[in-house]
């Protein structure tokens, strides 16, 4: 590969990675903006660990194990506001870990931090498989059931039994380890750290694949963010008019699939399942 | 014999307005009682007051003797209390199959079970299960189908089924009639007279007579949320201030009242400022 396509296709996978980390909490109707903190945190202890003598594949885990603590120390306390609310105490988190990275002079402050281990693409994208198949997994049990009934109906699923605050927790919990694995990569893929590249832009991108996938499925992120990585990319000849393109693309698939590119409906009516049935 | 159900000097205000007012309500154990009234008499109330949605303001509710109100929401249904809504509640986004098995959420129990995959080896029993239930409600056809612009009759009984395999002590039936047209209607009673277990208690919201009639051995009549008549449903059905309640609303009790079928939208937000 060359340089170039070496470089999309580890961005594209971290943006995988990252779409997931906000698809989570999205499956039961919590908007997380706070994706970009949970990256930089998972981002972070690894390279510390890695910097310490910490074998990389360690070092990715312990990255992403900081950002699961983090995740479920922030959202006991978040969860407890809804909706907007929650997308505010997220977007605060992660402005917090960005201002404090920025100030801790260990870490490099503003000067950035060099990371030792490098990563390639393909161990990058094993990473993002496993990624894959546990949401796959998830999303196929009751666990997944649950998060669906909470984002179609809220509150209400108690009737049943379902312990929402449990399950939203459970799935923004999940979501921040995941951003801690895309940090991670990240981290090790660039061995470049700057506390400026965690910012607001980064989980709206994340949460943009995500909903621009579809929540219906699993696999509604994974195209969301393959498209609208590679979309950018296609337009780069057109130059300053490729965010005007890319705008235009994210406005139409609002306005004509409003539920993401992915849905149930549309696998249930694909000509191939059909001639099956 | 002694009531499963025992509501005792219920009441429950809304700002000063009471909507429930001072009710007392018996339910023998397995037995099918309904519950009938105009619209705005505080039927969905009770059930919404059985279930947790609301919490009353005086009085105590009994199950089994045992009190519970402070029971919370996600816990009643361990208490065996299910129920279907007037306005439906199923989710857009799951399959019918799913929407079922969701109310066998409360009895899966282990997290181990909660992280098997539904169409694996460890959910057979609770898909066969949930399957047969889908049977005997007519389902069998649409189990993989998207609950999401079904037909309101489908939905209905999505909404039946989905209760009755929490395998609930006290079941709760809020109109599963309302909508059908008369032979969808006549089907359902057939189904629910063989299809609803022995000893499971069922308190069923009506308009229809000859639903009630049926299906019912006892009825309690509301109007303004007190108890105008209780006794066995065809003398209920014709006492005069039942019969009165519901001419007084314009509402012939004889006539099956026409029900406009929601869009699944509406029915959602409905539910939403309804619980
Ligand atoms: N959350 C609420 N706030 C205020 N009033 C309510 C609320 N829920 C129900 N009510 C009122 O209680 C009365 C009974 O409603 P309901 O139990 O739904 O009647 P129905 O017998 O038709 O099921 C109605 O007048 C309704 O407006
Ligand atoms: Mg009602």
């Amino acid at each position: 590969m060359s340089g170039y396509a070496t470089q999309i296709a580890a961005i594209l996978i971290i943006n995988v990675v990252a779409a997931y980390a906000a698809y989570m909490p999205l499956a039961c109707g919590q908007l997380n903006l706070g994706i970009a903190g949970f990256m930089a945190i998972g981002a972070y202890t690894s390279a510390v660990l890695n910097g310490h003598g910490v074998p990389l594949g360690l070092s990715i885990l312990g990255g992403a194990c900081a950002s699961t603590i983090a995740g479920l120390a922030v959202s006991i306390p978040v969860l407890r506001a809804r909706g907007i609310y929650l997308t505010i105490a997220t977007l605060a988190f992660s402005e917090v870990v960005a201002a404090v990275l920025l100030n801790v002079n260990a870490l490099g402050g503003a000067s950035g931090f060099v990371v030792n281990d490098h990563m390639s693409v393909a161990p990058m994208a094993a990473v993002m498989v496993l990624v894959l198949a546990a949401v796959v997994w998830l999303s196929s049990t009751r666990f997944g059931l649950c998060m669906t009934a909470v984002r179609n109906d809220g509150r209400g699923t108690a009737v049943f039994g379902v312990k929402v605050r449990r399950v939203e927790i459970a799935a923004l919990t999940i979501g921040a380890g995941f951003a801690g694995v895309a940090g991670a990569l990240y981290a090790h893929h660039f061995n470049y750290l700057e506390a400026q590249h965690f910012n607001v832009l980064l989980s709206t991108y994340a949460v943009l694949y995500a909903l621009l996938g579809g929540l219906q499925t699993p696999v509604g992120p994974l195209i969301g963010a393959l498209v609208f990585t590679l979309v950018p990319e296609f337009l780069r000849s057109t130059d300053q008019w490729r965010y005007v393109g890319f705008g235009v693309c994210i406005i139409l698939l609002m306005l004509l699939r409003p539920e993401g590119l992915l849905t149930r409906r549309l696998i249930h009516d694909l000509p191939f399942r059909r001639r099956l049935a | 014999m002694k009531p499963l159900l025992f509501l005792h000097g219920i009441t429950l205000t809304f700002g000063g307005l009471s909507v429930i007012d001072n009710l007392d309500i018996q339910v023998r154990k397995g037995s099918r009682c309904g519950l009938i009234g105009p619209n705005g008499a505080g039927k969905t109330t009770i059930f919404n007051l059985l279930s947790g949605v609301y919490r009353a303001t005086a009085g105590e509710i009994l199950l089994d003797d045992e009190p519970i109100d402070d029971v919370p929401l996600d816990r009643r249904i361990d208490l065996g209390i299910g129920r279907t809504f007037q306005n439906l509640r199923l989710m857009k986004h799951l399959t019918v199959l799913e929407n079922i098995m969701l109310g066998q959420h409360r009895l899966v129990g282990s997290w181990a079970r909660i992280l098997a995959p539904l169409g694996g080896r460890w959910n057979r029993a609770w898909r066969d299960e949930a399957m047969e239930v889908a049977e005997t409600l007519g389902l069998r056809d649409d189990v993989d189908r998207l609950a999401q612009g079904l037909s309101y009759g489908v939905q209905k009984r999505i909404e039946i089924a989905r209760a009755l395999v929490g395998r609930p002590r006290l079941l709760l039936l809020d109109e599963p009639a309302a909508g059908l047209n008369s032979s969808e209607r006549e089907e359902l009673v057939t189904v629910l007279a063989s299809s609803l277990p022995r000893d499971t208690t069922v308190l069923i919201v009506e308009h229809d007579t000859g639903f009630v009639r049926t299906l019912c051995d006892h009825t309690v009549a509301l109007n303004f949320g007190r108890k105008i008549a209780e006794g066995d449903p065809a003398s209920v059905c014709g006492h005069p201030l039942v019969v009165e309640a519901y001419l007084g609303k314009d509402e012939p009790i004889y006539r099956n009242r026409p029900q406009p079928a929601l869009s699944n939208e509406a029915a959602f937000q409905r539910n939403d400022n309804a619980a």
